[in-house]
């Protein structure tokens, strides 16, 4: 349908610059784990959502213990079109995000530009057997030829996982969502777009409240978009936004309704001695994370990764090089689009880790306490499944050593956007393109 | 439509349009910005990794600016193309990209020159930067020619090209010539008709460098595209 017209779109913009994945539809799109790392949801372009579900550890196949292999796919965004404006919304997934389980069921909410879905996922492994008024196909049996009654009962079935959408928070939006974040008092969370953010309860689906609004009385004075937000994972009243300016706010709900005055500003000041016409689309902030211990929030941009105190507003406590050495090649990274990559960033459950991708399938991880840092490479054709990953180095230089990689030999439509770090194990989720990589630590 | 016309190392995105007006500006613009954007790309990349800051001459540096502005452009009239509504947060950092390079250009041809004026939007910038470059031709051209003949026109001309475009002229011929582009996809939930544009441009000194040879042929025809883009 749609399908075949969206690929020859792609294709005329992106051909000239890196050859067309296979399948676009399958481009993983966001990679989360739940609470407790037993399940990990991913989301394509093509609107579906895959979960996976950790294998039980058991006596008889210890080699099998920890493998995740699909609990369930649904589709969770179809296409839609806005006749109104003439434009397609596209169904890609642009996050998903867990809730914490509170019964049996697991709940999600999935979203793409537009509308946002709380999707429930059921198990069921029994079914009733002996109706009175339906035969064992399902017809009605006529009233007149029942003489007895039984209580139906429940037999063993197949398992079957089941996903319904139980709430579809739809037409809050006029721009395009980039983040959802769930409160830390389960009742709330929250989604944003890059001129507005809106507070959901989860019960209601026909009204928000708008809690931060940056849209300028003139468009054409716009100068700055929000291009991430997450709520603190304690304190409920509290959020934080980043700024395609690359500045994060952090708002308490509790100080006005409409949050459009910050409780805090986080700004780096500009180094002029790396001032380029490029300086503020690499400075533009991509993904912002809250520690899980609440004190700290991770930012990433174009270059680099970092960390910052919530007490210290006027500059990072910590700055990672993610990959410097393409400073040097902003222009061609501009002209092929490359520079408006959106990378995410992730912490470890302990907090002393962080992960982030790069290009050719590079993904890095930085250790806050011993300032090592590590680059690592999601492809088949160099791990075999169960082997150490070997790491990878990027030759900025003139003399290239055997195993390292020259800067322009990078494959740049090679890129990971979404990696995921297991709550309490060494246990990484990595999204490259179409393909899911899942890493383990092997110290056991 | 946008159409892309090739010339040597280099291209010009030229914004046509049906009628004879569309296609009288369409070529006068290929002649003009043939000088400013020779450099190729990979030449470009290899003078960033050199030194990495701005210190070039000022010749590197204005095409630099130009190619930036080229690609610049490019992606605005890229952007829509496409059935799915364009990215806000990318157009702004185009937008912002833009605006700087504006004001360096300005800058580097005039340091003398008073701020720049509000930003219009995108379609009006690379309306204003192409008229911008025209105007600075006929200071050129004005103050290069000798013959007498050519003192009366500039004289007259001179009159009429340094006062402010008409705005209202300016955004039909914007949106004429590039299509429905700007800011308008972002406009739609907000009635935007009672937005003003202010005039682009402000008298400028003239240039030391050239994007054409002056001559009275040249003259006659900067002179008959003055006289379309000032509806005289």
């Amino acid at each position: 349908q749609t399908l075949d017209k969206k690929a020859v779109t792609s294709l005329i913009l992106k051909e000239i610059h890196f050859p067309k994945p296979k399948a676009p539809t399958d481009i993983i799109s966001t990679v989360e784990f739940n609470h407790t790392g037993e399940l990990l949801a991913t989301g394509d372009k093509g609107g579906r959502v895959v979960i996976f579900q950790r294998e039980q550890e058991s006596k008889n196949q210890v080699h099998r213990r920890g493998e995740y292999n699909v609990y369930s796919t649904f589709q969770s965004h179809e296409p839609e079109f806005d006749y109104l404006k003439s434009l397609e919304i596209e169904e890609k997934i642009n996050k998903i995000r867990w809730l914490p389980q509170q019964n049996a069921a697991y709940f999600l909410l999935s979203t793409n530009d537009k509308t946002v879905k709380l999707w429930k996922v059921s198990e069921r492994d029994k079914r009733p057997e002996g109706y009175n008024l339906k035969d064992e196909e399902g017809r009605l049996r006529d009233p007149a030829t029942i003489t007895t009654l039984r209580v139906p009962v429940l037999r063993p079935m197949d398992l079957m996982v089941e996903a319904t959408p139980r709430r579809v928070f739809a037409n809050a939006h006029t721009y395009h969502i980039n983040s959802i974040s769930v409160n830390s008092d389960y009742e709330t969370y929250m989604s944003a777009d890059d001129l507005r953010i809106n507070l959901w309860n989860f019960e209601i689906t026909n009204q928000s409240f708008n809690i931060v609004d940056i849209k300028p009385a003139n468009m054409e004075e716009l100068t700055e978009v929000i291009t991430a937000a997450e709520f603190h994972p304690h304190h409920c009243n509290t959020f934080v936004y980043s700024s395609s300016k690359g500045t994060i706010r952090l708002c308490d709900m509790r100080a006005s309704a409409l949050c459009d005055r910050h409780t805090k500003f986080f700004e780096e000041p500009e180094d002029p001695s790396n001032r380029s016409f490029f300086s503020e689309i690499i400075s533009s902030i991509s993904d912002v994370k809250f520690s899980h211990s609440g004190r700290y929030i991770m930012t990433r941009d174009y270059l680099t990764v970092k960390v910052w105190d919530l007490n210290m507003e006027n500059r990072p406590i910590e700055t990672y090089q993610v990959h410097d050495y393409l400073r040097s090649k902003l222009c061609s990274l501009y002209e092929n689009d490359c520079i408006f990559d959106k990378f995410e960033c992730v912490w470890n459950g302990s907090d002393s880790v962080i992960m982030t991708g790069s290009y050719n399938n590079f993904f890095r991880m930085f250790d806050r306490n011993t300032k090592r840092d590590v680059t690592l490479e999601a492809s088949r054709e160099n791990s075999k499944p169960r082997a150490i990953l070997k790491p990878r180095k990027v030759c900025v230089g003139g003399k290239r050593r055997k195993d390292e990689i020259s800067v322009d030999s990078l494959d740049f439509s090679k890129k990971i956007l979404h990696t995921a770090w297991h709550p309490s194990e060494n246990i990484i989720a990595v999204a490259a393109t179409n393909n899911l990589y899942i890493f383990q630590d092997k110290v056991n | 439509m946008a159409e892309r016309v090739c010339q040597g190392e280099f291209s010009v995105r030229v914004l046509a349009t049906d009628g004879e007006l569309g296609s009288e500006v369409q070529r006068r613009w290929e002649g003009i910005m043939v000088g400013g954007l020779k450099r190729k790309h990979s030449d470009l990349e290899e003078e960033e990794e050199k030194d990495g800051k701005w210190d070039w001459s000022p010749a590197g540096l204005r095409n630099y600016q130009q190619a930036l502005l080229r690609i610049s452009l490019d992606k605005v009239q890229q952007r829509s193309l496409g059935p799915r509504a364009p990215s806000l947060l990318r157009h702004v950092l185009i937008h912002n990209t833009l605006q700087q390079l504006q004001a360096s250009i300005h800058m580097s041809t005039a340091p003398a020159l008073p701020p720049e004026p509000l930003f219009l939007g995108e379609e009006d910038f690379s309306l204003s930067a192409t008229i911008g470059s025209i105007l600075r031709e006929l200071e050129t051209s004005m103050d290069e020619t000798e013959s007498p003949q050519n003192q009366v026109a500039p004289t007259g001309l001179q009159n009429e090209v340094l006062p402010q475009p008409d705005p209202v002229f300016l955004e039909a011929l914007s949106s004429r010539y590039l299509g429905d582009s700007g800011l308008d996809d972002f406009f739609l939930d907000i009635d935007t008709s009672a937005v003003e544009k202010e005039p682009a441009l402000a008298p400028l000194d003239p240039p030391h460098s050239l994007f054409c040879a002056p001559g009275s042929w040249e003259w006659n025809e900067l002179d008959h595209i003055m006289e379309i883009i000032l509806g005289s």
